[in-house]
């Protein structure tokens, strides 16, 4: 915790509140700088809250990668890495790093993996996806997650899948 | 004028405490917090957020001092008169000084100690969150201090269809080899895609870009040109936002990054407050003086947004669009005749009341 945001104690969370407003805000009149910067100050302000993590996480993987706002798929792919960054850094702030490893396994093996090899064309292919997603989730399970175990299974059936089909 | 007097009033309105409750707030808002150049460092897309943070910084910071130094003006302002009928008509009655020698002196007092709340304000948010002396970073390039020229278009929003083109013409001058000029637009349903691509020209300028979120297009003309236009190149529809969605904008020889001109604003601003309550508070307690001046100011600006003059009252869209300018990196428009008509009308309506009560505390205090 920070020196300010030891100043502001309680508030801090409020003050994180109050930017978060801005941020969406910003976003929706298409200022992006802006929106970053008040999302960068948010989550300083309030770094141990993994909501705040997982916001602006989302906005670069399911936003900013989409295909609608970012036609090249290697652009889609340095935003959908920008988003996991988001991730890893809460990862090492947030009081629930577990949750957020948890969140990028979930959206590495049900999201990313399930996509057209031709529309997104992530290095390696679902079975790298898949194994991204396993260290994730060992990495979750080390920090106490819960229902860890669900989503290995699920990882687990999806190799199975890949390997009947040959890929 | 009573320079004792005009001095108590002062540090009555804006008492050292409190002056540094607001640089404390403004400073909380404008420090850098550990850790956030790690996070937009996630990035190298994020380098205009690490070289714009400063601004927003002070942005922010501006935004919190006002909104703290409001109150509090308000508030102190409200008890000036309070003060005189509670224990000092006294001997403030009976001094000889005329009744409006003595609003006018309480007034002016309370009007430099709310321009002291401002001061106060500039001096941390733009000493520490932007300036022209504010240290600029390993990322960062000194970018040129531009302010509004102009800003042009249709009232309403419009939408262009692929292959339609939109043109404004503006005002001579407006775009010349030093200008920016810009267009809000955003992508619309009613065409094929769900987004789509613009085109930007100005004289011998032109930009292209994709369109799938409300955004800015921008061109920087190289020599003088009478009008921009924008055309939809893409497959979906295009909305040019209004209302008046085209702005230029021109090289500012603005003082101190324009941090001096929002100084400006929020004096008004401040001032608008202070007269009010002062006003006010000569008729009722303070607190509710002070409450009913702030709403009474928030009632105005709703009641101006509704019939779109909202320019016209300080603390209004003109503080909003200087707050915003400075978050961008450039610099506010100066204060209008109209903000300085409508802060002076209100310190006018200040001293009428304040003055006006006092008919019936002069003639008690003689009596007793």
């Amino acid at each position: 915790m920070g020196p300010v945001q030891r100043l502001l104690g309680p508030i801090a969370s409020a003050a994180a509140s109050v930017e978060w407003a801005r941020y969406l805000g910003a976003l929706d009149r298409g200022a992006l700088t802006e929106a970053y910067g008040h999302a960068a100050r948010a989550l300083s302000l309030d770094s141990r809250a993994a909501a705040g993590w997982l916001t602006l996480a989302d906005h670069f993987i399911f936003i900013r990668a989409s295909p609608l706002e970012e036609p090249d798929p290697e652009a889609r792919r340095q935003w959908i890495r920008e988003g996991f960054s988001v991730l890893r850094s809460g990862e090492a702030r947030a009081t629930s790093p577990g949750e957020l490893a948890r969140y990028a396994a979930t959206i590495k093996s049900t999201f990313l993996a399930q996509l057209p090899a031709e529309g997104l064309g992530w290095p390696g292919g679902p079975r790298a996806l898949l194994a991204e997603a396993r260290v994730d989730l060992e990495r979750a399970a080390s920090w106490g997650a819960k229902d860890v175990e669900v989503s290995l299974a699920y990882i687990e059936g999806r190799e199975e899948e890949l390997a009947a089909e040959g890929r | 004028m009573n320079l004792p007097l005009l001095r108590l009033s002062a540090r009555r309105a804006a008492p050292l405490p409190a002056l540094a409750a607001v640089a404390g707030v403004t400073l909380l808002a404008v420090v850098d917090q550990p850790g956030r150049a790690e996070i937009v460092e996630v990035s190298p897309t994020f380098e205009d957020v690490i070289r714009r943070g400063q601004d927003l910084a002070a942005s922010t910071g501006w935004l919190a001092g006002v909104l703290v130094a409001s109150v509090l003006v308000a508030l102190f302002a409200a008890r000036v008169p309070d003060r005189w009928f509670r224990d000092e008509g006294d001997w403030l009655g009976v001094t000889g000084t005329s009744r409006s020698s003595i609003v006018r002196t309480c007034l002016a007092g309370i009007l430099t100690g709310a321009a002291g709340f401002s001061v106060v304000i500039g001096l941390v948010a733009g000493a520490l969150g932007g300036g022209p002396d504010a240290p600029l970073g390993d990322h960062a390039t000194p970018a040129p201090l531009l302010e509004l020229a102009s800003i042009a278009g249709p009232s309403r929003s419009l939408l262009l269809m692929p292959g339609e083109r939109f043109e404004q013409e503006l005002p001579d001058g407006a775009i010349g080899p030093d200008t920016r000029v810009r267009i809000r637009v955003a992508p619309a349903l009613g065409a094929e895609g769900a987004t789509t691509s613009a085109r930007i020209e100005s004289a011998d300028q032109v930009s292209e870009q994709l369109v799938a979120r409300r955004t800015w297009l921008e061109v920087s003309p190289s020599r003088s040109a009478g009008a921009v236009s924008v055309t939809n190149i893409g497959s979906g529809a295009l909305a040019v936002m209004g209302p008046r969605p085209v702005e230029a904008w021109r090289l500012s020889s603005a003082t101190g990054g324009g941090h001096l001109r929002l100084a400006g604003h929020v004096c008004l601003h401040l001032a608008f407050l202070a007269a009010l309550a002062f006003g006010l508070g000569a008729w009722m307690g303070p607190g509710i003086a002070a409450t009913l001046a702030l709403a009474l100011w928030l009632a105005a600006r709703m009641a101006l947004t509704s019939i779109e003059m909202e320019g016209v009252l300080p603390g209004g869209a003109s503080l909003a669009a200087a707050l915003d300018a400075i978050s961008e990196g450039r610099s506010p428009r100066p204060v209008s005749p109209a903000l300085t008509a409508a802060a002076a009308g209100a310190v006018l309506t200040g001293f009428s009341l304040a003055r006006s009560s006092l008919g019936t505390w002069r003639r008690e205090s003689r009596s007793s």
